[in-house]
């Protein structure tokens, strides 16, 4: 009985090992797009900013600093959003300019 | 007339110019603003409007009160123009000198607004914004509706009869403490079955300030408390019945307008008291004592 168990579990345990790494590096390469957006003052105005950019493709989480005017996207590994499609995001919201800042594994771009 | 009412407003903002250096932001609650919608965005209003006339001048026991449930949607065709669409539901009663009690009930003039953003200026700390609007108040309302006594007062019946044109431009100044709006606007009464109200001129002016939080989240859309106070003016042409001005028509009120209202990213909860200041009013006709607004907005 205590075989077969070995048999199971160090096959799953190398294959853990094996994926940690991947997983790790994974999540180093997320990018995180933070967004300064000028006009952005209250919250049922940041709620039309969060929802046009919820309307990209490839992002993994939005998140909104109302407190800063700051909308940060962190976009899924291996995928991008361009700038254009960013700025036609927040002229949608109802504000006409942004600076966008990029920064990968914490380092800016 | 007007000088007194505008010094009025002079005083009013200078007083809350004062009063603080940073002060709230929202949506005024009985003034319109001049920020518009995202593009797509559909937000939904419902509100309930109680107001109570009485004989102050003759006191003859005269009353009239008065329930309105304006329903309200508002779509953002792009980021700078949106329509809104306002149904009003209308109670109202008239107490007459005689104590019999005269009322109506049912829809109202359905009104459709136009609205174009046509400035924006951005700067350290806020952000101002004028948009115009242009519109029409249709004549869905009955505006010959009749009880045993005969035809219902003008006052009391639930549409204008006419097709009338509003015009007017929003004034918005915006900042994550405190939020100032002006909101006037002009309606071109017509004439419908040999009677025509006189024309409408509305100015409102609102303050608002965040009460809380004091200190704002580093992170994420808070929701806020507001603390609002507006003056809400309506100066009135006297209207015409045959071409002839009728004597107890028209004039100038305006409210002082204490409220309180909830913000969240994705809701609108507030409640307005509005408190005639000024009522100057052509011949003999019922004052206004107070008038309560509560209301909330959905935005899908």
């Amino acid at each position: 009985m205590k075989s077969k168990v070995k048999i199971f579990v160090v096959p799953v345990l190398l294959v853990l090992l094996f994926l940690f790494p991947l997983l790790s590096f994974a999540e180093k390469a997320t990018q995180k797009i933070s967004i300064k957006v000028e006009g952005l003052y209250c919250p049922f105005c940041a709620y039309g900013i969060e929802k046009q950019l919820k309307k990209l493709k490839g992002f993994k989480k939005v998140e909104i600093n109302l407190k800063h005017g700051v909308a940060e996207l962190h976009v899924k590994p291996g995928m991008s959003i361009t700038d254009q499609a960013i700025q036609q995001a927040v002229e949608d919201a109802g504000f006409d300019s942004a600076t966008i800042e990029r920064t990968q594994n914490g380092d800016k771009q | 007339m007007f000088i007194k009412s505008f010094g009025f407003i002079l005083i009013f903002l200078s007083v809350f110019y004062s009063l603080s250096p940073h002060s709230a932001e929202g949506i005024p609650i009985n003034s319109d603003v001049g920020l518009t919608p995202h593009k797509g965005e559909f937000i939904f209003r419902a509100q309930t409007r109680y107001l109570r006339k009485s004989d102050n001048l003759l006191d003859q026991g005269r009353s009239v009160d008065a329930v309105v449930v304006p329903l309200v949607g508002v779509y953002g065709f792009t980021a700078k123009s949106s329509v809104l669409v306002k149904v009003p539901i209308i109670y109202r009663e008239l107490k007459t000198a005689t104590g019999a009690l005269r009322s109506d009930h049912g829809p109202g003039d359905v009104t459709v607004l136009g609205k174009y953003r046509f400035f924006t200026h951005n700067f350290k700390g806020g952000t101002s914004r004028i948009s115009a609007i242009a519109g029409l108040e249709l004549p869905t309302g009955d505006d010959n509706a009749s009880d045993s006594l005969g035809f219902l007062p003008k006052g009391i019946q639930l549409g204008s009869g006419s097709v009338d044109a509003i015009a007017g431009a929003v004034y918005t100044l915006q900042t994550l403490d405190y939020q100032v709006d002006m909101d006037l606007r002009y309606i071109f009464n017509n004439e419908a079955n040999n009677f025509e109200f006189g024309d409408v001129f509305k100015y409102n002016l609102a303050y608002q300030k965040r009460i809380w939080p004091s200190i704002l989240p580093d992170k994420g859309i808070y929701s806020q408390w507001n603390a609002v106070l507006e003056l809400n003016g309506t100066y009135e042409n006297k209207s015409e019945l045959g071409g002839n001005d009728v004597a107890n028509s028209g004039g100038n009120t305006v409210f002082l307008s204490p409220g309180i209202q909830f913000v969240s990213k994705r809701s609108i909860y507030e409640f307005s008291f509005l408190y005639p200041v000024i009522q100057d009013l052509n011949g003999n006709q019922l004052k206004t004592d107070y008038s309560l607004a509560l209301s909330f907005r959905y935005q899908f």
